[in-house]
């Protein structure tokens, strides 16, 4: 790999041209007439989108190089999605954290500072089609700058709130943060 | 709650490929030499794990093709198209390589002869595997439990062990068929389907017969075979199973 | 059901890594919804940071096992195992 990509790729990490599947669960199906997206926890007044509504908010290409814990790197990832920033336009809160809940009970948490910024989006397509199930369609958070983890696949709810509460891997011994750059990967690290 | 790890036995050892065999096409036999292989039993799987040049680390298991008699250790691998592992083992290893693995490992999918029977096999695809270590393991214990083997395969060509089989089927209380789901040659005196309830029922012992059973393939073959013997009548806790995913584990 | 799942014989060498014996065997309960029966016999996901072990009947996670550099651990979650010794 030449020097210029080898430094896109954060420590202890393979690049690879696939896309992994990576799963602690099975995949929901939700079909898009059910499909909601909801913002609640530390809000004046919680928000919710059907997936029609959701559809008409500014959404934007992005291209992005991804980092899953488990190893591999892949790099140049296009998707379409709707920036937090632009979800949460608006929104009045003392909340400092975020958890993202998903269809099959999946959670993971992060500094609402992380979301915001032009760091993340929830993402519907991916490679200019709609975002299969396997990889966490209709709709998934895509948090580019963690390790991939915190991207949490079939994303439904967004809480905001005071304090932190680890999610799924965090809970698990994962490090409650996970910056790539820094190998944080396991509690401790 | 967590629990630390405790110091097992379960230890990764470096083993030589001394011979390959080619089952099918696309399905091959490993066989290694491991100085320290503390034996095992006929059921048993092992995980293999490589290491590429750049340091990636990849891991799968494979069950153990070889009887406990066989004093060799073999695995059979599958190519499959999402494979990190089984491409490599089915294709680029070389008589002479050397591979990490660790085992032998699994105390539910495994018969003895000690056990009795009879044997009641369901094997769909790659699931064969096990059940040519415990043939092999039945026939060098000179078991007389009469056994039956259902084969479900694509096509005649991805039929493995063949000509053992055949000579399994020619000695005696071993009753073995197949159904081949895909493609079937004519004139082809076996089932031309997917398992079904009906096909389960026409192979199976009667619960009264108290058959020791084993199902291993692909999920999908696993839960169909186990449930029609279930509705069948037979004994869940006589139903051993061993799913993996369409990768074939 | 996802068809990449398989049972909790793959995870034989992972369980045994952390509770340091062999496991599928171990007749474990699933406390959500009352589910008995061996390890072996559970919805195993290896394909994640950690292998997770399912309740075949409700889907509630059993027991997480995470490798790292400092050991192999065990998290119990939804699961009751006999003995509570090891």
């Amino acid at each position: 790999m030449p020097d210029a990509d080898r430094s896109r790729i954060p420590p202890g990490q393979y690049a690879t041209s696939d896309f992994p599947v990576l799963s602690a669960g099975p995949t929901p199906r939700t079909s898009l007439g059910s499909w909601t997206f909801s913002v609640d926890g530390e809000v004046d007044e919680p928000l919710e989108w059907d997936w029609t509504g959701f559809q008409a908010l500014s959404s934007e290409l992005i291209t992005v190089d991804i980092h899953c814990v488990t190893k591999w790197s892949k790099l140049d990832t296009r998707w379409r999605g709707v920036s937090l920033d632009t979800v949460l336009e608006g929104v009045d809160t003392a909340a400092e954290y975020a958890v993202a809940s998903s269809d099959g009970g999946y959670t993971t948490n992060l500094p609402l500072d992380d979301l915001l910024g032009g760091k993340a989006w929830i993402a519907f397509e991916f490679d200019n089609a709609p975002l299969a199930p396997e990889h966490g369609g209709p709709a998934r958070l895509l948090v580019p700058h963690l390790y991939f983890w915190k991207s949490a696949k079939w994303v439904r709810r967004l809480t905001l709130r005071i304090d932190d509460e680890p999610g799924f891997w965090e809970t698990y011994g994962y490090h409650n943060y996970g910056d790539p750059w820094q190998e944080q990967r396991y509690a401790g690290d | 709650m967590a629990r630390a790890a405790v110091r097992g036995r379960l230890n990764w050892q470096v083993g030589t490929v001394v011979d390959l065999i080619d089952e099918s096409t696309h399905v091959r036999s490993v066989v290694l030499d491991l100085p320290d292989w503390p034996g095992h039993r006929a059921g048993q799987h092992v995980d293999v794990r490589l290491t590429a040049e750049d340091g990636y680390q990849a891991q799968r298991s494979y069950s153990l093709a070889s009887s406990p008699e066989d004093g060799q250790v073999v695995l059979t691998v599958e190519v499959l198209d999402d494979g990190e592992v089984s491409p490599y083992l089915a294709g680029e290893l070389q008589v002479g390589d050397q591979l990490e693995l660790r085992g032998p490992i699994g105390g539910y999918f495994v018969w003895t002869a000690d056990l009795g029977g009879p044997l009641q096999l369901f094997a769909g695809g790659s699931g064969v595997v096990p059940f040519r270590a415990m043939l092999r393991h039945r026939a060098a214990a000179n078991g007389g439990v009469p056994v039956r083997l259902l084969y479900s395969a694509r096509r005649l060509e991805d039929v493995i062990y063949r000509d053992e089989l055949g000579r399994l089927a020619a000695n005696g209380e071993t009753d073995i068929r197949f159904t081949l789901t895909r493609e079937w040659p004519d004139p082809w005196g076996g089932y031309r389907r997917r398992v079904d309830r009906e096909m389960v029922e026409q192979v199976a012992w009667s619960p009264e017969d108290r058959p020791l059973v084993y199902v291993c393939g692909p999920t999908g073959f696993v839960e169909t075979v186990a449930d029609a013997m279930v509705e069948l009548g037979h004994d869940q806790a006589a139903i051993r199973t061993e799913r993996f995913g369409p990768s074939g584990g | 059901m996802t068809t990449t799942a398989v049972d909790g014989n793959a995870a034989a060498g992972a369980l045994f890594e952390a509770y340091g014996r062999e496991m599928t065997l171990v007749v474990a309960t699933c406390t959500a919804c009352g589910q008995a029966g061996p390890l072996a016999e559970t919805v195993a996901y290896l394909q994640a940071p950690g292998v997770v072990l399912r309740c075949r009947r409700c889907d509630a996670v059993l027991i997480v096992v995470v490798a790292h550099q400092g050991g192999t651990v065990a998290h119990e979650s939804s699961v009751r195992l006999p003995g509570g010794d090891v």
